[in-house]
């Protein structure tokens, strides 16, 4: 007689239900976390429920936030980040000041300024996709993109011609400035890409399992391309609603850009490996930072604690939402 | 037999002679051509003129803008006295700057003078004291620091971080005297008007806290100080940022004026204040320091006003100051800061004094198309470091 033995129904059930605690936990954190940082602030911080800081918050999430969720299809196509981000905001940002200088015309500005930057990721995603390391290949695309920027305006502030080429920025609605609605709609529209398009289910696979994504018949270098072009209309909208901000720019502008994309990533939840996470994640985890930053301004912390503040909390996010996708699976 | 005799004597005496004559004038020669070994004796050239002497100067890199302007500036004097100039930049690291001060130093070179701007002075002292063994040294841009002051030969000269928060102070009061006069109702404790101040940094920037120093000096008992905010990154955007959170907390409490301490970096300000629902020259004063970036709000009155800081200026006084040095081999104790006369006053071959800073007048809408010194305009006088 021989006994085997197997596992139970019960235990399957058991550890299933387990696995969507877990990932419950893993989906709610950071809502519930911003939610529980809103409600004390409101309570311990003087001036933080008001209009003002509000503003003032989401003003600060929406530039950053177009980025990270234009990178999180990058990131969820396994191709790690790019690290262009702050040579190619600040190249596009010129093309929209020079063209709308030269023409008078915004929008045909803000179309030369998206062309551009859509020029650039496409040739970053095309040699991603075939295969090169994207971290090598990104770097290598700052610094030449970074460079050309810096012979082309010779070092120079590039100006706009006149206060027009602001309106992007300053117009509002209710006294909510354009580039939050911006914000909004773009991460709406990149979810809807994200989690409801053929383009999207393939992101999520090539970042899942490359090998598997392409025995089905996915093309790596189709979709990274598609990914790097996401994340180019990204770039293309924040540095047309940044220069509008400033009216001016400079090649060595938003040296810190690059990191705060991807802290507002990560802290959103995206695995770094790829195959998991949201536009919408993302968007969060850059409001989060925004919000703890504002606050850290309310309260009167000086700048260095403040970075170190926020570097700590980005870090105990981070790890935590890793080990709660481990334990998930 | 005798006359053989007196012609031997008087031949010996005549070829004596000849080879003193020799050797002196090879003496002077050498100390002309080599005016550091002279300099550094305490006797100068006697001459303005460089005689094609070297100047080599050490600077961080002219990618940025206002650099790239004193650069052009210094080269251009230099040429102008008769030096010959050479310059070794590096990306704003005093680690990779002390390593081109080692490898030039390999390279045996000979120069007249060393201008150094060091990337940190509080870390430059090595390559300093280094630099000094072979040629007088001159420091500008960032101040001297206490344990490099006994390597520098020559002296500092260049911009005054204090002398350009004193201006802004001072140009801050006249504004209040203004408003004043004009019947404004400012919104701090006792009538004092509400002050907030945008800055280099926060407390970690040696230029920001000159700046913070000399203006909070000249303000004192006549603002009420609301608090700073530092930028990361001093330029328009990083300004942007900075201001943006900093307004919403003192917005309730009335924000009279902004002290922004570039113009630059106010450009950013301006546009943080309008989307606060504050009217920036007319509810709001921004009163700027250094005055490089665009010069459309400072021209439109939503920037009241800026201080000049001249790339044109710096670069030509570092080497005035160097040529007078290597003429007269000697220094005059002291500080002074230059006039701002219309045309350039004619160099005098007189020792420069030990710290010479450049002049910081204020700059207006009402004077920037006006402004005439050392025979350039506005414009002329940044070098690109700003725009229209």
């Amino acid at each position: 007689m021989t006994t085997t033995l197997q596992p139970t129904p019960t235990g399957f059930q058991e550890r299933a239900g387990q696995r969507r605690a877990i990932n419950g936990i893993r989906n709610s954190a950071l809502p519930i976390l911003i939610a529980a940082v809103y409600v004390g602030a409101s309570i311990f911080v003087p001036q933080f429920l008001t209009f003002e800081t509000i503003r003032a918050i989401l003003l600060a999430t929406s530039i950053t936030g177009i980025i990270a969720v234009g990178m999180t299809a990058v990131t969820l196509s396994g191709n790690f980040f790019s690290l262009a981000v702050t040579a190619s905001t600040v190249f596009s940002g010129v093309i929209y000041l020079w063209v709308g200088s030269a023409t008078g015309n915004i929008f045909v500005a803000a179309l030369a300024a998206i062309v551009v930057a859509l020029v650039l990721g496409l040739i970053q995603g095309y040699i991603v996709g075939l295969g090169l390391n994207p971290v090598v290949v990104t770097l290598a695309a700052g610094a030449i993109i970074y460079g050309s920027t810096a012979i082309l305006t010779k070092g120079e502030v590039v100006a706009a011609a006149d206060n027009s080429m602001g309106r992007f920025a300053t117009f509002a609605i209710f006294g909510v400035p354009l580039p939050v609605f911006i914000f909004i709609g773009f991460t709406a529209v990149a979810w809807f890409l994200t989690e409801h398009t053929l383009i999207g289910r393939n992101l999520h696979l090539l970042g899942a399992n490359k090998a598997t994504a392409r025995n089905s018949g996915i093309s790596a270098t189709g979709t990274t391309i598609w990914a790097f072009l996401a994340f180019s209309v990204g770039i293309g909208v924040a540095a047309i609603l940044q220069v509008s901000q400033t009216l001016q720019i400079q090649a060595d502008n938003f040296p810190e850009l690059t990191m705060n994309v991807v802290a507002a990533v990560l802290v959103g939840g995206t695995a770094i490996t790829g195959g998991d996470g949201s536009p919408v994640k993302s968007a969060i985890g850059a409001l989060f930072i925004a919000t703890i930053t504002q606050i850290m301004v309310l309260s009167g912390i000086p700048q260095g604690t403040r970075y170190f503040v926020l570097g700590l909390v980005v870090v105990a996010l981070v790890i935590t939402l890793h080990l709660l996708r481990k334990a998930s699976r | 037999m005798r006359t053989r005799k007196l012609l031997s004597w008087q031949t010996v005496a005549a070829a004596a002679l000849i080879t003193g004559l020799t050797v002196a004038t090879a003496g002077c020669s050498t100390g002309g051509s080599s005016s550091s070994s002279t300099a550094a004796a305490g006797s100068g050239s006697g001459t303005l003129d460089g005689k094609g002497a070297l100047i080599k100067i050490f600077m961080p890199s002219t990618s940025n803008v206002y650099l790239a302007a004193a650069a052009k500036a210094a080269a251009a004097e230099a040429k102008t006295l008769g030096y010959t100039s050479s310059i070794i930049e590096n990306n704003f690291s005093q680690t990779e700057e002390d390593q081109q001060v080692q490898e030039w130093l390999a390279t045996g070179e000979k120069a007249a003078a060393v201008l150094i701007w060091p990337a940190s002075a509080k870390n430059a002292t090595a390559s300093i004291r280094a630099l000094s063994k072979v040629a007088p040294v001159l420091q500008w841009n960032q101040l001297i620091d206490p344990a490099a002051d006994p390597f520098i030969k020559i002296g500092y000269a260049g911009v005054s971080d204090l002398g350009i928060g004193d201006q802004a102070g001072k140009d801050t009061l006249a504004q209040i005297d203004t408003l004043t006069k004009a019947g404004y109702k400012f919104h701090g404790p006792g009538g004092l008007p509400n002050v907030l101040e945008i800055s280099l940094g926060s407390g970690d920037y040696a230029a920001g806290e000159d700046r913070h120093t000399a203006f909070m000096k000249v303000t004192d008992g006549k603002i009420n100080y609301l608090g700073r905010e530092g930028a990361a990154n001093f330029d328009a955007q990083g300004a942007f940022t900075a201001a943006s959170t900093a307004i919403p907390k003192y917005l309730s409490a009335g924000i009279d004026i902004i002290y922004v301490q570039t113009n630059d970096m106010g450009n950013g300000v301006v546009q943080a204040a309008e989307q606060n629902g504050l009217k920036p020259g007319t509810d709001v004063f921004l009163m700027t320091g250094t005055s490089s970036g665009s010069t459309a709000n400072l021209r439109s009155g939503k920037i009241t006003t800026a201080v000049l800081q001249s790339p044109v200026i710096e670069g030509t006084l570092i080497v005035d100051n160097t040529a007078q040095y290597l003429a007269t081999g000697s220094v005059t104790a002291g500080t002074v800061t230059i006039a701002s006369d219309e045309a350039k006053p004619k160099l005098e071959m007189t020792p420069p004094t030990r710290t010479t800073y450049m002049m910081n007048p204020s700059v207006t809408a009402a004077n920037i198309d006006s402004f005439k010194i050392w025979g350039f305009d506005f414009q002329a006088l940044m070098g690109d470091a700003a725009t229209n």
